[in-house]
């Protein structure tokens, strides 16, 4: 017989198992539930970094502020200091001016 | 992806068997094969169309309209049917992956031929270089011996398949399992024309040299 025929009657369709169609879908749910799954991925992700850039950032506002009102205490009190030993030096040339005066 | 050359059509004998998968042949009320032909190719356009609106039950059926084929092409070229199986689901998957792409019935069987041929090819490349890791199950039963053949002769030349190198088994399948031209296997491929029929030539060249060896010679 000629070769050529010979493979054509050798190389037949041959088929697959009973259940290759049932295991093919199988697959391709399984890859289609998982695409559905990383299409919500995305969105998120990117909500969720957006939750965390602002909360993020009112953590560092809040630390901001905190720290201006503590510098303004800070400040205020050292302002205070201030005045008060401006006036007991105030007072004391006033006296020593009294005194020279002889008040 | 792939670009879908004219020389892609649905042939009679192609679409006997993808007409309906739920069907024989018989069941067609004999029609001759250029009616089937347009049947079939028509019940592929409504299943591709249908499975890229989603609908899953459409891809199962363009599955059983293909799966004979892509897995006797992985068969022939890997020479296990576990493989074979695999790699056919593989291509199935990847085809349901990319079904935007696909543009009508001859170029859903020609984007399954092509990526389950490179797949498979890919994999014996693999395994030349790990020979040792797999065994070639090469006893798996001859397909279509018919009484009046040799099915010895059959099995004989299966065998000798799986000794030809990747290449020359893949043109060598698609010429003759699947009744390929030169044009559509270098297209499969993504070989020369030139390379394929040189592929072909040495490889019946090699096969009648053994045959001869073997008396079946005529």
């Amino acid at each position: 017989m000629d070769i050529e025929e010979s493979l054509r009657r050798a190389l037949r369709v041959e088929e697959p198992p009973p259940d290759f169609t049932q295991r093919v879908m199988a697959r391709v749910n399984a890859q289609s539930q998982a695409r559905r799954r990383a299409r919500w991925h995305l969105p998120l992700a990117l909500a969720a970094s957006g939750v965390l850039a602002v909360v993020a950032l009112g953590i560092v506002q809040q630390q901001r502020e905190a720290q201006r009102l503590q510098s303004a205490q800070q400040l205020a009190i050292a302002l205070e200091i201030t005045s008060s030993q401006l006036n007991q030096v105030q007072q004391k040339l006033n006296r020593g001016q009294n005194m020279e005066n002889g008040i | 992806m792939h670009p879908l050359p004219g020389v892609w059509a649905y042939r009679g004998d192609v679409s006997l068997q993808v007409i309906s998968p739920f069907e024989t042949p018989g069941d067609q009320g004999g029609l001759p094969p250029a009616a089937l032909a347009l049947q079939g190719a028509a019940a592929v356009a409504d299943d591709l169309a249908a499975a890229q609106r989603g609908d899953n039950l459409a891809f199962a059926r363009l599955v059983r309209a293909h799966q004979s084929r892509v897995f006797s092409v992985a068969l022939r070229l890997t020479g296990s049917r576990e493989d074979a199986e695999e790699l056919a689901q593989d291509a199935f998957v990847q085809l349901h992956a990319a079904l935007a792409q696909v543009t009508g019935p001859a170029h859903v069987l020609h984007w399954l031929l092509r990526t389950v041929s490179h797949r498979s090819i890919d994999r014996l490349r693999a395994r030349e270089r790990a020979p040792r890791l797999v065994q070639i199950d090469a006893d798996h039963e001859p397909a279509g011996c018919d009484n009046a053949t040799d099915p010895l002769w059959a099995r004989r030349l299966q065998r000798l398949l799986l000794q030809l190198p990747a290449a020359p088994r893949a043109v060598v399948t698609l010429r003759f399992q699947e009744d390929l031209e030169p044009t559509e296997i270098a297209a499969a491929l993504d070989m020369p024309v030139n390379t394929v029929k040189s592929h072909l030539r040495r490889s019946l060249e090699w096969l009648r040299a053994q045959q001869a060896g073997d008396g079946h010679g005529h």
